[in-house]
Parts: structure tokens; sequence; C-alpha cells
């Protein structure tokens, strides 16, 4: 699958205002199949509530899903406003991933 | 060979002028390799000094006393271990020339290992790559002030001499980022032994100011790694180690703010379960601390 056809897929499922950050296009197009599989799955069990999150210390009701490959060192981080919408899928190296985390407060 | 500034610091160099001034190089020249130290810009006679007269010294002064690398924890390094990593910082210091480099990991120290890791010092950002059971990481240049690479720094070879201070600070909170992202992690099965690593070794700063090296570090990952319930291993271990390295009202502040923040479920949903896990141990260190 490549990217756009991936992001597509996403908003069906978390809705159109869903933002990608970090360097989600070229990540996701060197995944293996069964890895952006795994992507797909963990973002709808994430709009199921069926994933535990992570909550922010730092921005007020932010909760952020971690998904963490086993034999890469690429991470993605899902953020949601509580109760409301999800707002942005972030799919990068482990170095960035240690950044963002820091600046969402989880 | 690395670059020779990278043996050198400003503080060995001032410590040495009575030595160096007049017999091995003059005050100008002394003055020179000092600005070249600073990073400061050289005119064009200052650089043709540089690089026809002072380097050619130090050169020459590196080789007489064989000070090619530097090694740290050489107790700790297996035999044949030390030749095959001087080897290998020689092949690779060809490749990227002037650049600091050292080699580090199980590598050093254990019989089996899987990859050898290098870490090579640069200015700028650039992808790390493999070569073989190489892995080439690249770090940018202040790398050298922080925890992580004092840990790593503690067994290594190297082609530089490192002597920076540590100047990081690691707030409670930060702490227990680590503490619940690995918690969370290992209820997900993820694979969760970088952010272990993080976990233990900024705890362990914070409570003892000790840093640990990558032998000790694998040492205590192994044993949650290894661990029948590990999530209840790292609760016992994050208890121990924040109440011993913040001030009573810090910690107090910080473990209610945190379990304030784990305590409100979505409209309609439970509390997410990792949620429970982190208050139940904080509500455990504030008994403590009371």
């Amino acid at each position: 699958m490549l990217h756009d056809e991936a992001k597509e897929a996403i908003k069906k499922i978390l809705g159109d205002h869903i933002t990608f950050e970090g360097h989600f296009d070229m990540v996701f197009d060197r995944l293996k199949e069964n890895r952006q599989k795994q992507i797909m799955e963990w973002v709808k069990e994430c709009k199921e509530g069926k994933s535990n999150a992570l909550s922010s210390d730092k921005v007020k009701d932010l909760l952020a899903f971690v998904l963490r490959f086993r034999d890469t060192n690429f991470r993605a981080i899902l953020t949601k406003k509580k109760n409301e919408y999800f707002i942005a899928l972030f799919l990068d190296k482990h170095k960035y991933y240690e950044n963002e985390r820091r600046k969402l407060g989880i | 060979m690395g670059n020779l500034e990278n043996y050198l610091t400003l503080e060995n160099l001032e410590n040495a002028r009575p030595y160096i001034v007049p017999h091995i190089f003059s005050q100008n020249y002394f003055n020179i390799l000092k600005a070249k130290l600073r990073d400061k810009k050289l005119t064009e006679n200052e650089r043709y000094y540089y690089n026809h007269f002072i380097k050619k010294k130090l050169q020459g002064m590196v080789e007489l006393f064989n000070l090619s690398f530097e090694t740290n924890g050489k107790e700790l390094i297996r035999k044949g271990r030390l030749k095959k990593a001087i080897s290998f910082l020689k092949k690779y210091s060809r490749k990227h020339k002037n650049m600091k480099m050292l080699i580090t990991g199980s590598f050093l120290y254990n019989k089996r290992y899987n990859d050898i890791d290098i870490f090579i010092i640069s200015k700028y950002s650039k992808e790390d790559y493999r070569d073989g059971k190489i892995h080439i990481n690249y770090l940018l240049a202040d790398v050298e002030k922080t925890l992580f690479f004092k840990s790593i720094y503690a067994i290594s070879v190297a082609n530089f001499k490192s002597s920076k201070e540590i100047e990081e600070e690691f707030k409670a909170e930060d702490i227990l980022h680590y503490y619940e992202l690995a918690v969370l992690l290992i209820m997900q099965k993820n694979d969760y032994l970088p952010e272990l690593r993080d976990l233990i070794t900024r705890a362990e700063y914070v409570s003892n100011k000790v840093v640990l090296n990558s032998m000790q570090l694998k040492t205590i990952t192994d044993k949650i790694i290894k661990s029948n319930n590990s999530i209840e291993l790292i609760n016992r271990y994050i208890i121990i180690k924040i109440i011993n390295s913040y001030s009573l009202s810090v910690l107090k502040r910080v473990l209610k703010e945190f379990i304030e923040k784990n305590s409100n479920p979505e409209k309609g949903q439970k509390l997410f379960e990792n949620w429970k896990i982190y208050n139940q141990t904080y509500k455990e260190a504030l008994e403590v601390v009371a």
C-alpha cells in the first residue's frame, strides 16, 4: 500500500481532520506490508477504544496512543483530544519520536 | 587516525602550558592551538602555521605515545575484542575522516553479540546505516554533554577523549513519562528495551548520581525483561528510585498531578488499564514518602 492510499483509509476511520506528521510518507512506504497492516489495525483499535493510551501532563485533555514495531526503530503516536476528535498521526524514527514525546508531555 | 584535536581539551592544554611553551610550541603557536580548540576562526596566517607546524607536531606526539585510541572500561573488555575494535575504528576512520568515533556495546564485553555499534559524532544530522554486522549511528555534536553518551562511553574504544560534564537535568515528570511508556509497551507486548534503558539510566542517575555503563545497564534490563512479572518489577523499582531523588514537596506535587491526569476516563469509557497501574504505583510512592 502506498502512503496516499493509507492516508485515505485512515481518514475514513478517524475523520477528515486528522493530520499526518513526522516523515509519514517516507516511513510508511518503507514499511513491510505486514507492518503497514499493523498500523491500520492499530488505528482501528484506537478508534474503537481497544487500545490503552497515555495522558499528557503538558497539554490539557490530550491522549496519546503509541505503537512500537518489533524489528524497526520506527514509532507511531496517535493523538486525540479527550472525548472529542483524533488530532494527528505521527510516524517517524526513534530520535524524532523522542522529541515528539517531550513536546506532547507523554 | 582521528582528528588530532580530538585528543586535546582546553583544560589539558592550559594545564600543560608550562611544559609546552616555549619547549614545544612558541607562545604564538600555543595561542593558535587554543583558538582552534575554541572553534575560533583562524586568519590565513594562523591556518598556515596550524596546518604546517602545529598539527604536524601534535601528530608526532600522538604517534610517539601511541595515543591513537582511548579505551574506557578496559578491564571489562573481552580478550581479542580490543584489537578488533581498533581495526574497525581504523577502517571507518578512513571512510569518515577527522570525525570523532567510538565503538561500544555488547561486542566489547559479551561472548555473543548481535550488532557492532559504532557511533560517529557529526555536526550535521545524517542517516544511520548498516554495513553487515556494523551499525553506524550518527550523533549530534552536543551529545557529549548527555547522560546517554556518558553511559555508552563508559565501556568503549574511541578515537577521542571526552571530558565534558553532563548538562542534562531530569525532572520527576521526565522519569514518570519513561515509566508510563515502558509499562504501556509491555502491556501491548511491544519491544520495550530502548525505552526501558532510557528509564533505568535516568532513574539511576537521578537517585544515585550513577552513570551506568552499558554492561551494568544490560544486567538490570535483562532481569526485568526475563522476569515473569516485568510490570510489577518496574513498579517497585520506580517507587524506590523516585522517593530518593526529589524533595518531598516536589514528589507530592508531581505524583498528585500524575494521579489526577490518569483519573478521568473518556465519557462512557472505563479507565484505561495502564492508568490503574500507574496510579497504584504513584499512590504507593506517596504513602512511602508520607
